[in-house]
């Protein structure tokens, strides 16, 4: 069988499973999707293709920051200082990166309130509330009488 | 053929400035002729267009690597089909395809509107050819796909592997048939600010157009989703990629509009909420192209980096203005003609539900773009990926499939409680039942059980409007149930349709939820004729054998599938070695049931036999496709006409329309 060159790259794979499975613990596992692939693709660890020759390393580089007692902050630190920023999957919610969280909450709310304004500004006004509570009343009537029909 | 799509590129500009100025002229002078001549000059364009994409598709099938962009994303020994979509696999193809959907979609809307929206139309067709014009300056100045080498290399690069694939053939157009068929409204939408016509007679036109394009984006954003599960190897088909975020907000807002526009066809109100969405439609559309062709931010998708980023920048800022503009000057002639009664009527609901819609959109755009901010601010690069769109988006996703069984159990003005009671024992009685269901079954998690409640409870009211309807139309002329209900849904294609729409977002949801949080995954190394299992499954590793393909060196791997002591397929999941690329492709194997697939990643091998396989159990993901199906023919269903609908409001003929009349 003839192996082309690349597939040597694949060979290394094979040396991080030992025996005969690998499974990652939860921990490593959710370091693990917390941060980025380093090959230069965009996607976390957890999900980096399986043409990704990195992501195996890192996947064992964490697993032995874990076993050797580190906590799962202290492992993001240690990616941080070693990759830079970007190496979390998501910055760090202090600074000006916590706005990255506050925001869509904060549009929400905004939305929310703006709601609320719209349709108290589109209630109608007290001298309408006679016709209103007629239609209401003719409504209910109308709905009894389909009530019935369905019954039947 | 180079000289040929050359002129065509030349040709079309000039026909789109002139067009763009007898389209303005002819509708402030109420000059028909003028007018005419501007509509025929977006016919025209598409027969330009039409022959310059032609040349290109010609250029690329015959091999003539002097043009660099067959150069660039071609070669001789890639299979024809490929060579064909080649046209799409770089940027200056996907903007010739851009231009050539759009001067499509403007031919069609011309022909349609020969003889109504008379007034808005002249403002459309500038708008139109304006926006042609923008992609044919890009073509003609900045990326033009006729652009010649100066030698002629003996073969292409080819194109991307990872875009050799059956999805790649279709999703891209098919997306592009959603972000240009947004054009459509937008261009309506302002044909109407512009020309004052604001009654609900451009809506109409504009909402069929919009359907049209939500239609073609559901189907592009799913396949897509597709392709990256087929093609990426992770095992997932969503991955918050910024390109594919692009293509998910215009979907959004296109979405929020379908229900907004609703409100104001039948209570006149949100009339100016419908033009901002529209606006915001477009403007995404556009943004999602920029995105995908810049290369501002990191994406796999962004296949070719390229200098007409500025070009979009001041495209989407001049849209949006002239946009912004309108709007706020016909504000006072956009007044709601009804009131709302109460914050529990059904027009509020909308309201929030509009709401879900652009904050989900929203978070998306500052998920997307919050890099860049950051960068700005701080210096520092960073990242925002999957576990940010989650977290922010599981509790506004719950929130808005909550309401999509609320909305239509709440009365229109206001509802009692005896309404509420009456209306929401049953769908409620099934949420729980659904829960108590998925208990049953083994689900502990708390948030899977509250999602699939709400699934059970959205499902419900669907089917117990269906129901009702049915019913009551059998008190109206006696016949059969199942005949009461498809008379009634072929009466109102539009309420029903929609129900339909929301059955398929039940199944998609109960998959998103299924797939992500009871997935298991599992790295294997074994030796040939061993065996290993995951779940229910057990594998048996057969051999490792290559095979030499024309463009490629494949190695693959032979796996016998067992469950429950029974042999029930064979499966060959392979690496592929292109000879035009450096990175091996990763080709996975998939065996779907209704329940669950398993999903197969050859990862490596070693020199004595042994082989590294990822195995994935990734339940309920068909459910996705076939809700998203369901989604597809609900709303194909919505777009059948309703033969008995007259105009929607006979105003006074304009001039434009009295001599169109008399010509």
């Amino acid at each position: 069988m003839r192996l082309p060159n690349l597939a040597l790259l694949f060979l290394f794979l094979g040396s991080f499973a030992s025996g005969q499975i690998f499974s990652p613990d939860e921990t490593v596992s959710r370091i693990a999707d917390n941060l980025m692939c380093t090959c230069g693709c965009p996607h976390i660890i957890g999900h980096c293709g399986d043409e990704c020759s990195v992501a195996p390393q890192l996947v064992h580089e964490i697993s032995q920051l874990v076993t050797a007692g580190n906590t799962e902050e202290e492992v993001y630190k240690i990616f941080e200082d070693k990759y830079g920023l970007r190496v979390r999957a998501v910055p760090k919610a202090e600074g000006f990166n916590l706005l990255v969280w506050v925001m869509p909450f904060v549009g929400l709310l905004v939305g929310l309130v703006v709601i609320f304004f719209v349709i108290n500004r589109l209630k109608p006004d007290d001298s309408n509330q006679e016709t209103e509570k007629v239609h209401t009343e003719i409504d209910e009537k109308y709905r009894k009488l389909i009530d019935r029909e369905l019954e039947r | 053929m180079i000289e040929l799509g050359h002129y065509c590129l030349i040709a079309s500009l000039v026909v789109c400035a002139f067009g763009m100025i007898a389209a303005i002229v002819g509708g402030v002078q109420k000059n028909l002729p003028l007018v005419r001549s501007a509509e025929n000059c977006l016919i025209a364009n598409f027969v330009i267009l039409g022959v310059a994409s032609l040349c290109l598709w010609y250029l690329l099938l015959t091999d003539q690597f002097l043009v660099e962009y067959v150069a660039g994303y071609s070669a001789t020994d890639i299979p024809t089909r490929f060579k064909f979509t080649a046209f799409w696999g770089g940027q200056k193809g996907s903007l010739l395809l851009w231009a050539l959907v759009l001067s499509f979609f403007s031919f069609l809307v011309t022909v349609q509107n020969r003889h109504k929206n008379r007034d808005l139309m002249p403002y459309a067709a500038a708008v139109l050819l304006g926006t042609i014009g923008f992609f044919m300056l890009l073509l003609n100045f900045a990326t033009n796909p006729f652009e010649t080498l100066n030698f002629i290399p003996e073969d292409g690069q080819g194109l991307n592997p990872l875009l050799q694939n059956y999805y790649m053939i279709i999703h891209p157009p098919v997306l592009f048939l959603g972000y240009v068929g947004l054009a459509i409204p937008f261009a309506l939408a302002m044909g109407a600010l512009i020309s004052g016509r604001l009654d609900t007679s451009w809506l109409r036109t504009a909402r069929r157009w919009t359907l049209v394009a939500w239609i073609f984006l559901t189907c592009g954003v799913t396949l897509g989703g597709m392709w990256a599960y087929e093609e990426l190897g992770w095992g997932g088909y969503w991955a918050w990629d910024p390109v594919e975020n692009a293509s998910f907000m215009p979907w959004l807002i296109t979405t929020a509009f379908l229900h907004s526009v609703m409100i104001t066809e039948k209570k006149g109100m949100l009339k100016i909420w419908n033009f901002v969405l529209i606006l915001l439609a477009f403007e995404l559309s556009i943004f999602g192209t920029f995105i995908t062709r810049s290369g501002v931010i990191s994406s796999v998708h962004s296949f070719a980096l390229s200098s007409v980023g500025p070009f979009f920048v001041i495209f989407l800022a001049l849209s949006t203005s002239l946009g912004i503009f309108w709007i706020v000057y016909r504000s006072k002639e956009l007044h709601s003609e009804k009131r709302m009664t109460s914050f529990l009527s059904r027009e509020a609901s909308f309201l929030l539900n509009n709401l879900l819609f652009v904050a989900i959109c929203f978070a998306i755009f500052w998920g997307t773009v919050f890099p860049i901010l950051s960068e700005w601010v701080t210096g520092e690069k960073i990242t925002v990926s999957m576990p940010f769109f989650n977290t922010v988006n599981l509790p506004l996703g719950l929130a808005l499939l909550i309401l999509t069984g609320v909305c239509p159990l709440i009365a229109w003005r206001k509802s009692s409680a005896k309404n509420f009671k009456r209306n929401f024992l049953t769908p409620l009685g099934a949420g729980f039942f659904s829960g108590v269901v998925a208990v049953a079954l083994g689900v502990r998690d708390l948030i899977p059980l509250i999602f699939f409640s709400a699934c059970g409870f959205v499902a419900m009211t669907m089917i117990y409007e269906f129901y009702k309807g049915a019913r009551a139309r059998q008190t109206i002329r006696p016949s059969g149930f199942l005949l009461a209900l498809m008379d009634l849904t072929l009466m109102n294609k539009r309420r029903y349709g929609g129900f339909i729409i929301h059955l398929g977002v039940v199944l998609v949801f109960a998959g998103i939820i299924g797939s992500s949080f009871f997935k298991s995954e599992q790295l294997f190394t074994v030796a040939t004729g061993e065996e290993f299992s995951l779940g229910d499954y057990t594998l048996r590793f057969v051999e490792l054998t290559d095979r030499k393909d024309p463009e490629k060196d494949v190695v693959f791997a032979h796996l016998a599938i067992f469950k429950g002591g029974e042999k029930i397929d064979d499966l060959y999941p392979e690496k592929d070695f292109h000879h035009k690329s450096e990175q091996p492709m990763t080709e996975v194997k998939i065996r779907s049931t209704l329940k669950e697939d398993l999903y197969l990643v050859l990862s490596g091998w070693e020199e004595g036999g042994e082989a590294t396989f990822h195995v994935f159990i990734n339940p309920l993901v068909q459910l996705i496709w076939i809700g998203i199906g369901i989604m597809v023919l609900g709303g194909m269903f919505v777009l059948i006409p309703n033969k008995q609908l007259g105009p929607a409001v006979a105003l006074k003929k304009s001039s434009l329309e009295v001599q169109d009349e008399a010509a």
